[in-house]
């Protein structure tokens, strides 16, 4: 948002207030936090999706489009992948001995952790004027 | 319509078939790595550089679901301090069911791979390490002077012949722009 100001003091006499005032000088905005217009989540996955559940999403992204249902105006679909925490990310490597390490090699309770496999749920968030369309599709496909 | 994530799982799932022995993650990272960034072939993951070279969420992320289906096995290895992954009877049986669905591609990707096992003959993560590495500085600079010196900054264990050696192998089989 350009409204920001570059200046550290100006920043940080900004309040909760005048960031929603921002917000609501935009029709779109207003609507979503007002008329509670923002997308709903309509349908997920399995917490540990196969390669065939994958793909099925992935085709039924394409079946939204022969209705005109595009991405991201009127659906997005959210992975575990996009999350801020990701577990697909690499190990922490510590230096043991003059040898990096994979933190779980060194940590029994890491180690643990390790051998639970992460949760890749998938949802489908639809923009609500699209609502009911998209889910007479979605108890169609799947 | 034609599925991306197909094409990227049957591509790990050839690549498993092909090493004809059970591999780490380092391994199939790299190997993709070089399908994709060497060869040109677009898998849609996105890559960035790690401690043990170019490293994928995506590919990582594709690997557990490719374990969720009982496609892979994903084992880790207290003796070797690494994964051993192979691939499944079902695995074998995914690749001749969905190779169809990605086309010419499915037969394009078994011969790249081939290729890139024939450029990685002992099959082993270090080795692999290395060419990947070098081939993603190879991608930022011509300068071989500047590829030997990053190589070292990050992988200071492998020695300037090696990485020459490295160089010289990937411009053999790979049309570097």
């Amino acid at each position: 948002m350009d409204k920001f100001p570059d200046k550290v003091d100006e920043y940080l006499l900004l309040n909760d207030i005048q960031i929603l005032s921002w917000g609501l000088d935009k029709q779109e905005y207003k609507d979503i936090f007002i008329k509670r217009k923002f997308f709903r989540c309509l349908y997920e996955s399995s917490d540990h999706p196969t390669p065939e559940e994958i793909d099925k999403w992935e085709k039924f992204s394409g079946e939204l489009k022969k209705y005109s249902i595009e991405e991201p105006h009127d659906f997005f679909i959210d992975t575990a992948e996009k999350a801020a925490y990701n577990f697909a990310k690499p190990d922490i490597q510590i230096q043991q001995n003059n040898k990096f390490k994979p933190i779980h090699e060194i940590s029994k309770l890491i180690g643990l952790i390790e051998k639970l496999h992460p949760v890749q749920k998938m949802r489908l968030y639809v923009n609500t004027d699209k609502f009911d369309k998209i889910n007479e599709l979605v108890n169609n496909f799947f | 319509m034609k599925s991306n994530s197909i094409a990227r799982f049957v591509s790990i799932l050839v690549l498993l078939k092909e090493a004809q022995q059970k591999v780490g993650k380092t391994f199939i990272q790299k190997a993709i790595y070089i399908l994709q960034e060497g060869f040109g072939i677009d898998l849609g993951y996105r890559y960035k550089l790690h401690l043990f070279g170019p490293y994928s969420d995506g590919v990582e992320w594709d690997l557990n679901i490719l374990e969720n289906g009982n496609y892979i096995t994903i084992l880790y290895d207290i003796n070797k301090e690494g994964y051993q992954i192979s691939i499944t009877e079902d695995g074998e049986k995914f690749i001749e069911k969905y190779s169809s669905e990605i086309g010419h591609l499915s037969e394009k990707v078994k011969k790249t791979i081939l290729k890139i096992l024939e450029l990685v003959k002992t099959n082993t993560a270090r080795e692999i390490e290395l060419f990947g590495t070098v081939l993603y500085f190879t991608k930022i600079t011509k300068d071989r002077e500047k590829i030997i010196k990053s190589v070292q900054v990050i992988k200071p264990y492998f020695q300037e012949q090696q990485i020459e050696k490295a160089i010289e192998s990937i411009k053999k089989v790979i049309n570097i722009q």
